[in-house]
């Protein structure tokens, strides 16, 4: 028993190792939220007038609507006026090459481990870094540019392709539909946009890592990705944030559109700052995320790894549209300390012979909350449709909670769906088997998280696949239950 | 909510709370259930618990609270009705809440205590068992409370065990259409005994009748209940029924809920408190709705203590247009390590008009405990269907035979054969019709 007190004494002391700040001059906007601010986030960006028209939309929608109340958690009180709605690096003129960014950013870049210069093919990924709300440079750009493959930042976007964001942006995720979308809709700063043209398969991973650095800003970034008719990309979100003893707002949006035939994968691997050991500080997670498969045989992909931020709010959602279409979800949170993670998904089966599945791994330890909350929703066209769920929660220790809030809806007696969840801890006969055979507790419980985790964590890249391993087993180093 | 508000019910109900005589010891616990209920009205659709259930449709009719008692020769001929065939049991007959002498056999005085509850001067009695972890925000509750009017109380001494079921047959009767507010009591004295088989029937020529009826039980330390709840109503019947259980240390606790086609709207509440350790609970429901119906199922189960063991089982068939809504919560405590809970929710939508919305609720505060549950929703097996019929069955008979495989889990349960019987019987009386219309394609 005392030597569970002092792993989980270790566990609990253990730092937030992306926590520095970098020391960059910045462009910070007032703090205060009012009809200028839209205008001035929108003249900064040389935004074109149906732009600002838009957002302006989305700024009275956010005005007419009202806090949730159905969360799991108490909600913070949020001062949107206390929020700085923009910050960018200063010297954000027009790079030509990797040779013009502060140096500052790159080494910062560094640490995090990402692979900005283009020399590093190996690495194969190509990456668009967003820092605070500025995209600051995107990798890789010419050779994607040949086969006609859009990777650029949403501002760049709305300036060079016009047509397609006007198209498709706020289709999936309208202004109106919750109140933190609203509030991105009015002052998204920058995120990233992915084009894939008709038949084309995407030959590398897209990527792109997002990081808040300065002070009593909020992050929205607003990603928008289309796959044409049998393209296939698949796209990897990572994130980090300083230490800082107030509380940060990340309220991102993310729409995905499947084309007939076209298959996208969504990866995240979320590791905003989550607060000290007491529940200071921290990042709100509070992000919408939705796919429509628009066409037959599309299909979206969601997977997570939520080890992150203080309070995670999000439920990336797929709109099951076109017949045949399938949607995927798997996702692993992991809950310390006094995080609090209220997530899920929602699968809405509109179209027939369409499929789901669902795959959910919680991990409470400490004080942590973890809720899975989610909707599967087969319409009356949902003909032949069916839905898999399993959503499995793991206790470590006490003090900390496992909470699942699945709806079931069928208004289609041909569509079948199957939802099962357990709650367990990890058993002491486990651990005693890999003890006997030579294997310490800590990694004894390292391998058997992994294996609980195994079926969501296959499902990530390569590149993320290790780094999801790596921090599953310090999240929860030492923590025998 | 607001336009709810101005219903001529809220209004009568508003009136009727001012008018009534004085409430003895209870004034307190009624005038705050009053103003709980006044402040935000009837449930709507935007309460979580009343997501799909819009009983807003059935409060828009002429209520009246005026009940008349029916002629005796009626009242025997009903209640002989409503007997089950081939059980041999205890009866208790109430008559609008109250209770008929005539008609109940009961066993020796010394087995038990009967009161109506208008006589029960002592208010704890539907006040101790009230949990704090039961019933809050719950308005329809609320307003039982604030204006129940009458019921029974009965109690079962300690370390008596009752040699036959009890049949409770409520009988509500009046000549307009009734909304009728009623509530029960039943404890459990220690090391006793009893199984309980309830129905509610109403007498009442083609009117409408709303029950809003509430039931507190207490089983304490190492009794036993069996409860049956058979839910076989007519057409224009309005069931809303709340049952509180406490359970005290080793305590078992069975029920078993019925839903029959008939009523067009059930609601169940069932909240079970294991207020000490090693207790068993099992709740087992089938539900079959019918055409137009509308049954909500809504459980809870409170984990307090160590070493409960839950176990929750409710199936559903839908027919025609039928609407079925299951909501299961299992809490479980910090305290309450060692926990097994285990919950099932199947569902079987024999029309492609029915609908279901099913929520199974985990929230688990303890780490060492087993708690999972399991739900799905669909429609026959095709194989299943064509093993049977390609060894000769006919396709209504293999029907009927998956149905039946798919209410097992729950009917193998019934310990008493009469009920099982008399369950299964209403249960295939009721389907018979309906399959000629279900042949829809399940090979399309």
């Amino acid at each position: 028993m005392e030597k569970d007190d002092i792993m989980l004494d270790q566990l609990a002391n253990k730092e937030y190792e992306f926590g520095f700040v970098t020391a960059i001059d910045m462009d910070i906007s007032e703090t205060g939220l009012n009809e200028d601010t839209v205008r001035f986030i929108s003249a900064k960006k040389n935004e074109p007038q149906w732009m600002l028209d838009w957002r302006m939309k989305g700024y009275q929608a956010f005005q007419q609507q009202e806090m949730p109340e159905w969360q799991n958690f108490k909600m913070p009180e949020m001062d949107f006026q206390a929020i700085s709605y923009y910050a960018a690096p200063k010297q954000q003129a027009k790079y030509a090459s990797l040779d013009e960014v502060d140096p500052e950013l790159l080494r910062t870049f560094e640490k995090l481990g990402i692979p900005m210069s283009e020399q590093k093919q190996l690495a194969g990924v190509a990456v668009d870094v967003v820092f605070d709300s500025v995209s600051v440079t995107t990798t890789y750009k010419k050779h994607l540019n040949e086969l006609g493959i859009i990777f650029c930042s949403i501002s760049e976007a709305v300036r060079e392709h016009p047509e397609l964001v006007q198209k498709y942006l706020g289709s999936v995720v309208p202004h109106t539909d919750n109140v933190f979308a609203s509030l991105n809709t009015a002052v998204f700063s920058d995120g990233s946009f992915v084009y894939i043209p008709k038949g084309v398969r995407c030959p590398m991973e897209l990527s792109t890592y997002f990081r808040i650095n300065a002070e009593n800003t909020g992050q929205f970034e607003r990603t928008l990705i289309i796959a044409d008719e049998d393209s296939y990309v698949s796209y990897l979100e990572g994130c980090t944030a300083p230490m800082r003893d107030e509380n940060q707002l990340h309220a991102a949006v993310v729409e995905l559109i499947a084309m007939k035939g076209a298959e996208i994968k969504y990866s995240t691997v979320q590791n905003w700052y989550p607060g000290d050991k007491e529940g200071k500080g921290g990042i709100f997670n509070f992000v919408t995320k939705r796919g429509a498969c628009r066409g037959a045989h599309s299909k979206i992909s969601w997977t997570q790894v939520e080890t992150g931020s203080a309070i995670t709010w999000k439920y990336p959602s797929i709109l099951l549209q076109g017949d045949y279409s399938a949607g995927e979800f798997y996702s692993v949170a992991v809950t310390n300390h006094m995080q609090i993670a209220d997530t899920g998904t929602k699968m809405h089966h509109i179209g027939a012979h369409t499929k789901s599945r669902i795959i959910s791994k919680g991990i409470s330890a400490g004080k942590g909350q973890n809720s899975y909350r989610g909707l599967v929703q087969m319409g009356p066209r949902a003909a032949y449709s069916r839905n898999f769920t399993q959503c499995d929660s793991l206790l470590i220790g006490d003090l900390c909670g496992a909470h699942t809030f699945p709806y079931i809806e069928s208004k289609n007696n041909t569509a079948t769906i199957e939802h099962e969840a357990t709650t367990s801890k990890i058993g002491e006969d486990q651990v005693f088997y890999l003890n006997q055979r030579g294997i310490d507790s800590e990694q004894a419980i390292a391998l058997i998280v992994n294996g609980y985790a195994k079926d969501v964590l296959n499902q990530l890249p390569m590149e993320f696949a290790v780094e999801a391993q790596k921090l599953l087993s310090l999240t929860l180093e030492g923590s025998v239950g | 909510m607001k336009k709810l508000s101005k219903s001529p019910l809220y209004q009568q109900l508003v009136d009727a709370y001012n008018q009534r005589n004085s409430d003895g010891n209870a004034a307190q616990e009624r005038e705050q259930a009053f103003t709980a209920f006044v402040e935000k009205g009837f449930p709507s659709n935007r309460d979580e618990d009343w997501k799909f259930t819009n009983i807003a449709p059935f409060l828009a009719d002429d209520y009246s609270f005026e009940l008349q008692e029916p002629a005796a020769a009626v009242l025997e001929n009903t209640v002989q009705q409503a007997r089950i065939p081939g059980l041999d049991s205890y009866t208790l007959v109430l008559v609008n809440g109250k209770i008929n002498g005539t008609l109940s056999i009961l066993p020796d005085a010394s087995c038990f205590k009967l009161q109506q509850l208008s006589e029960v001067s002592d208010v704890n009695y539907f006040n101790t068992y009230k949990s704090e972890h039961v019933g809050a925000g719950n308005r329809m509750l609320a307003l039982n409370t604030a204006l129940f009017n009458e019921g029974y109380l009965l109690e079962v001494p300690a370390s008596i065990v009752w040699d036959k079921p009890l049949h409770v047959i409520q009988l509500f009767a009046g000549e307009q259409n009734l909304f009728i507010q009623n509530r029960n009591v039943l404890v459990m004295g220690r090391f006793s005994g009893l199984e309980v088989i309830e129905s509610v029937i109403s007498l009442k020529d083609g009117r409408k009748l709303f029950v809003n009826n509430v039931t507190q039980v207490k089983v304490a330390e190492q009794a036993s209940l069996i409860q049956y709840q058979i839910q076989h109503n007519q057409a224009e019947d309005r069931l809303i029924d709340f049952l509180e259980v406490v359970q005290e240390k080793n305590s078992r606790y069975d029920h078993f809920s019925f839903n029959l086609p008939g009523a067009e709207l059930i609601r169940n509440n069932l909240e079970i408190v294991l207020n000490g350790s090693a207790t068993e609970t099992h709740l087992m429901g089938l539900y079959l709705v019918g055409d137009h119906q509308l049954t909500d199922n809504h459980t809870a189960i409170h984990h307090l203590f160590p070493n409960c063991d839950s176990n929750e089982i409710y199936k559903g068939v839908l027919l025609g247009k039928g609407k079925a809504v299951f909501n299961g919560k299992v809490f479980v405590e910090r305290p309450a390590q060692k926990t097994n809970a285990f919950q099932q929710n199947n569902n079987l939508l024999l029309s492609d008009k029915a609908q279901v919305f099913a929520k199974p609720q985990l929230e688990i505060f303890a780490d060492d405990v087993k708690c999972s549950h399991g739900c799905t929703v669909g429609q026959f097996d095709p194989e299943s269907l064509f093993y049977l019929r390609s060894r000769g069955i006919g396709e209504d008979s293999a029907r009927k035979l998956l149905v039946e495989a798919f209410m097992f889990d729950v009917t193998q349960r019934i310990t008493n054969e009469p009920v099982k019987e008399y369950v299964q019987s209403l249960i295939y009386e009721k389907m018979e019709n309906s399959f000629a219309d279900t042949n829809t394609s399940v090979y399309g």
